[in-house]
């Protein structure tokens, strides 16, 4: 068996095991965070873009592909593709117990395809995550003399499937634009379990439905020489909802009787949101990278989900990325990145009055796997939430796997 | 060296991906109005009543005998009968043998009766006091037995004529057993069949003789049966209904649950009945259960669903669970009520006096509730 397909089998077969050895886990799940608004937002970033603490406003890149601005796009040359898993593993504690919760997750898919190198035209689309609903709350209450088990427990979220393009104008601005499908669905389940003779449970899930459209446009300037300047912007999103509720009573015998409530169709604003981001090559070696980005939250309506009140979300990063040799000619050992990143975000979560903050670190590296395709790992720590409430350390682990394919492009001429 | 990267790097993956159980963190975060509340409700029925039912019996029981005026006719078709004219110009006598199961109300007691041909053909899974039009109105048979039903058989004589007769071929539709007035117990015998070795259904003994031939005898059981109840019904009241077997009475109970919000989830539902004991009548026999079933119509004799639940008293209170009808009738299925019934109607003859909803406060039945809810 040679190299490359030892890497493969490896690959596959440890990501098939870790799915299937989660799916077994009964404590699969996540941050009770999720249980609000549209669960934990996810900010768009390829693997490698998560080694630089998710930066990427303003950073055109040949070989990955740039989630968070189209406008990034345009120095692809080859056909890439790009898809990714997580790991996310909640250490979660409050001021009376702690438990350890994780699971695995698609991380979104990326093609894009150059039409013309020359002008930077490449097109793109892809599915990628927007919100995560994943949290297992348990805990044992009482009725009387009776104890009895109440769980809440949610999973689903949004995802965005879009379609876009890149193009250079001017030599030094780079724009793209793509058109953004936002889809998904969440539920919620309250679940009291009695297992006392002569006591009833129920359940209750409430699922959510939405989807609608959107637009993102970015802007890089390449002009001042190794300085890049990047501004993104996502235009506000309705989303339509159906809004369900179903309800079992349950006996030890089975279901007793199920009652479910009208769809209740509404709309939810996603707000839009802006960002702004500078990166800077020196020695051809190193890039440093800096995003901010907003979304104003409180001008929103996303009444019809479960909502405490909610705020503005923030999020400023910082990257850097070490690349001995930044040319396509470098063998595969020169070719590996390293990535460090900073970030701290203040997500759109305000729980009983207090803001939820988070806090995190990250680390990436890349490399060729066979001939054109890359493996990507990238590493976070993450610290969220208050002592009061809850605080969760957040582990990620990222893999990405990178391919390229000249598709659709005349070979040079020996 | 890329290889052993790759394969730390997994390991530290398979290392982390041990979730624990889920646990009660993130309690905290759990808003007020997504927390169930409990809440304990007692709601007072707002009308009873009792309704008569005139069905088919063909329950593991047969009864003949008077009680409590209630007069119970028995109705046996023994087969199959060989035709064989020798043995009809032989028989020496025949005697009808039957396997006690349960009287009323005492266990011993006189049971007078007479003994009739069948004129009509008849089905026991159809057959009602309504369908009883026709039978000879000349006695084959006129036997007085003094009972005790704790005895493990009971043997009355039959006329060898009506015997003789079927054995020629004669018509047979069976006889019936017609209680006198001087019956004083209402007896039960067994006609259900467990197995081959175990057939109690009651059985007709033909003893004959062939000439030059030995005592013999020829055993046939019943191929089917009935009973039919008539008599007098007890009266109810609003404070006071009656729920009968064998006559069989039946219960009606309503309760308002409109105060109960529709997601409501009921943990615990009790109906609560008192039975005045003065009034009841039981035998020895009896285990006093009440049944409840959920109604689904509103005629006055109504169709019942196959919801129920019974209890046995403490005392004279009974507390039957009846969360699985209160839970649909919060989810919205149609509210008619639930009906009362002796949890062995077609197999005794019991009377349970039910106080009703006009009775003293501590006697009206009641509904004991405890639901959780959302707020």
């Amino acid at each position: 068996m040679n190299t490359k397909t030892r890497y493969f089998l490896l690959l596959i077969f440890s990501l098939l095991f870790i799915g299937l050895f989660n799916s077994l886990d009964a404590g699969t799940g996540g941050s009770g965070f999720s249980r609000y608004g549209l669960g934990d937002l996810q900010y768009n970033r390829s693997t490698a873009a998560i080694g630089m603490g998710g930066t990427g406003i303003s950073i055109v890149n040949p070989t990955h592909i740039n989630r968070l601005t189209p406008a990034g796009w345009t120095n692809i040359s080859h056909t890439r593709y790009t898809i990714d898993a997580m790991y996310q593993g909640f250490s979660i504690s409050d001021n009376s117990d702690k438990t350890f919760l994780s699971s695995i997750v698609f991380n979104g898919f990326d093609l894009a395809i150059p039409v013309s190198t020359y002008n930077g035209v490449v097109v793109g689309t892809g599915l990628l995550p927007f919100s995560r609903v994943n949290y297992n709350i348990v805990s044992q209450e009482l009725l009387g003399d009776k104890y009895y088990s109440l769980s809440y427990v949610g999973e689903g979220g949004l995802s965005v499937a879009h379609i876009g393009s890149s193009v250079i104008l001017f030599n030094d601005f780079h724009v793209g634009a793509k058109l953004n499908y936002t889809f998904g669905i969440i539920n919620h389940n309250i679940k009291q379990s009695f297992t006392t003779e002569g006591y009833s449970s129920f359940e209750v899930t409430r699922t959510t439905r939405m989807n609608g459209l959107s637009g993102t446009i970015g802007l890089i300037y390449t002009g001042i020489n190794k300085l890049n300047a990047g501004f993104l912007y996502s235009t506000s999103s309705n989303l339509k909802t159906e809004a369900e509720r179903w309800y079992n009573y349950m006996d030890k015998g089975g279901v007793i009787t199920r009652d479910s409530t009208q769809t209740v169709a509404d709309k939810i604003r996603i707000p839009g949101a802006f960002g702004f981001g500078v990166s800077y090559i020196h020695d051809n070696r190193y890039q440093f990278a800096a995003d901010y980005s907003f979304r104003n939250w409180e001008k929103t309506n996303i009444s019809g989900l479960i909502l405490q009140d909610i705020k503005n979300s923030r999020r400023i990063c910082f990257g850097v990325e070490i690349l001995p040799v930044r040319t396509q000619k470098a063998t595969d050992w020169q070719k590996i990145g390293y990535r460090a990143g900073f970030y701290y975000d203040q997500t759109y979560y305000s729980i009983n009055g207090e803001a939820i903050n988070e806090t995190g670190f990250t680390l990436g590296s890349d490399f060729s796997i066979f001939g054109e395709t890359r493996l990507s790992i990238g590493l976070e720590y993450a610290l969220r939430g208050t002592k009061n409430l809850q605080r969760d350390n957040i582990y990620k682990v990222s893999i990405g796997l990178e391919g390229a394919e000249l598709w659709f492009m005349r070979p040079e001429e020996d | 060296m890329k290889f052993t990267i790759l394969a730390t790097f997994l390991s530290i993956i398979f290392f982390f991906g041990c979730s624990q159980d889920p646990s009660s963190v993130g309690k905290n975060l759990i808003s007020n109005t997504d927390k169930l509340e409990t809440k304990s409700l007692t709601i007072i029925s707002q009308k009873s009543s009792s309704y008569p039912i005139t069905s088919s019996n063909n329950s593991g029981t047969l009864m003949i005998g008077r009680s409590n005026d209630v007069t119970a006719e028995m109705l046996l078709q023994f087969g199959y009968f060989p035709v064989d004219t020798a043995i009809a110009n032989s028989i020496i006598s025949v005697k009808i043998k039957m396997f006690p199961n349960y009287s009323f109300k005492d266990t011993t007691g006189t049971l007078s009766f007479s003994i009739h041909r069948m004129s009509v053909t008849w089905n026991e899974y159809t057959f009602t006091a309504d369908s009883l039009t026709a039978y000879d109105i000349n006695p084959i048979d006129v036997p007085s037995i003094a009972i005790n039903s704790r005895d493990s058989l009971i043997e009355f004589p039959l006329n060898n004529s009506i015997v003789s007769n079927w054995l020629k071929g004669g018509t047979n539709n069976g006889i019936i057993l017609v209680p006198k007035q001087s019956s004083n117990i209402i007896l039960g015998v067994t006609s259900y069949t467990n197995s081959t070795f175990d057939d109690r259904r009651p059985q007709v003994i033909i003893t004959y003789q062939l000439p030059s031939d030995t005592v013999k005898t020829m055993t046939l059981k019943t191929v089917q049966d009935a009973t039919i109840f008539s008599g007098v019904r007890p009266t109810s009241s609003d404070s006071l209904f009656y729920i009968q077997g064998g006559l069989i009475e039946r219960g009606k109970i309503s309760f308002y649950v409109d105060s109960i919000p529709r997601s409501a989830a009921i943990t615990q539902a009790f109906l609560e009945l008192k039975i005045d004991t003065l009034s009841s009548i039981f035998s020895s026999f009896t285990s006093k259960g009440i049944r409840v079933h959920d109604i689904l119509s509103s005629d006055s004799i109504p169709r019942l669903g196959a919801l129920s639940s019974a209890a046995i008293p403490d005392g004279n209170k009974y507390l039957i669970d009846v969360r699985s009808l209160v839970q649909q009738w919060v989810t919205g299925k149609p509210n008619y009520g639930m009906a009362l019934r002796s949890d062995n109607e077609f197999e005794q003859v019991e009377q349970f006096a039910v106080y009703g909803f006009t009775a003293q406060a501590e006697n009206k039945p009641k509904l004991i509730i405890k639901y959780t809810f959302r707020p």
